[in-house]
């Protein structure tokens, strides 16, 4: 194996350290449907459907702990429907969301996208 | 046999890993999120984790700011923010832990991000604020 350590990536107009490009890479993203069927991943090898609005995506390589960070959004046609990290599911190997309705304060089958930062395990 | 060649400077046009995924540069550097934050934002607001961030300001029941190291090109960046809760939270109408994350001013350095409750919109400190940038660096 062969290992190139770089300190800066230039494209020929922008330069990076790349200590932000290893950093700030998204390391897991998901669009998953309301059954947590995957449509588009990385790095994510299974989706669980537990329920009304309550969904998990397993990683392949899991984070160093679940303290990354993990902004989430729905994509609905439907006002008023949002999503959130479930904190009670997630773990360092888990992306956890929560969809809902928030005219009515209930939990509701909504499609999903996720992302990931952080350090892998 | 392993080996190791290290620089200061490349550059590139395309990067191919060890696979023989190519991609090019610039969606390498403007894809990558040159800030991040999980911060917990009840009591002493205090960061979990996070990458290129400076600090975390209180400054009021739900309402935050972050500051980045280094600062960004302007203030037409992306911010991608969103609260953390318990699904049994909302699911039971706890109003005191049901959060919904919004964004308000920035300035090239600093975000202003706001959590408020789900049922009524009234901001509330929430306990897993997670909060992503992107765009071009200064």
């Amino acid at each position: 194996m062969s290992t190139l350590e770089v300190s800066n990536l230039n494209d020929g107009t922008k330069t990076v350290a790349t200590t932000v490009v290893t950093n700030g890479s998204a390391k897991a993203y998901v669009h998953g449907d309301t059954t947590a069927s995957i449509s588009k991943s990385f790095n994510v090898s299974s989706g669980t459907d537990h329920g009304t609005g309550d969904y998990s995506y397993s990683l392949v390589s899991a984070m160093d702990s679940n303290n990354y960070s993990m902004p989430c959004c729905v994509r609905s046609g439907t006002p008023d429907r949002n999503a959130r990290r479930n904190v009670a599911r997630d773990t360092a190997s888990i992306m956890a969301i929560e969809t809902s309705n928030a005219r009515t304060n209930s939990p509701t089958d909504q499609v999903q996208n996720a992302t990931t930062h952080g350090d892998l395990a | 046999m392993s080996s190791t060649l290290t620089v200061t400077n490349l550059t590139a046009t395309n990067l191919t890993d060890g696979a023989g995924t190519t991609s090019t540069f610039a969606n390498v550097a403007s894809g990558t999120a040159k800030a991040w934050v999980n911060f917990d934002g009840t009591g002493t607001i205090a960061a979990r984790d996070s990458f290129n961030l400076s600090s975390l300001t209180d400054l009021g029941e739900g309402r935050y700011k972050t500051t980045v190291s280094n600062a960004m090109s302007g203030t037409s960046y992306m911010v991608l923010a969103t609260a953390g809760n318990e699904l049994s939270d909302y699911a039971t109408q706890n109003d005191t832990d049901d959060h919904i994350a919004f964004l308000g001013a920035r300035t090239s350095t600093e975000q202003s991000v706001f959590s408020a409750d789900h049922d009524d919109g009234i901001q509330d400190d929430c306990q897993a604020m997670n909060l992503s940038v992107f765009g071009d660096l200064a």
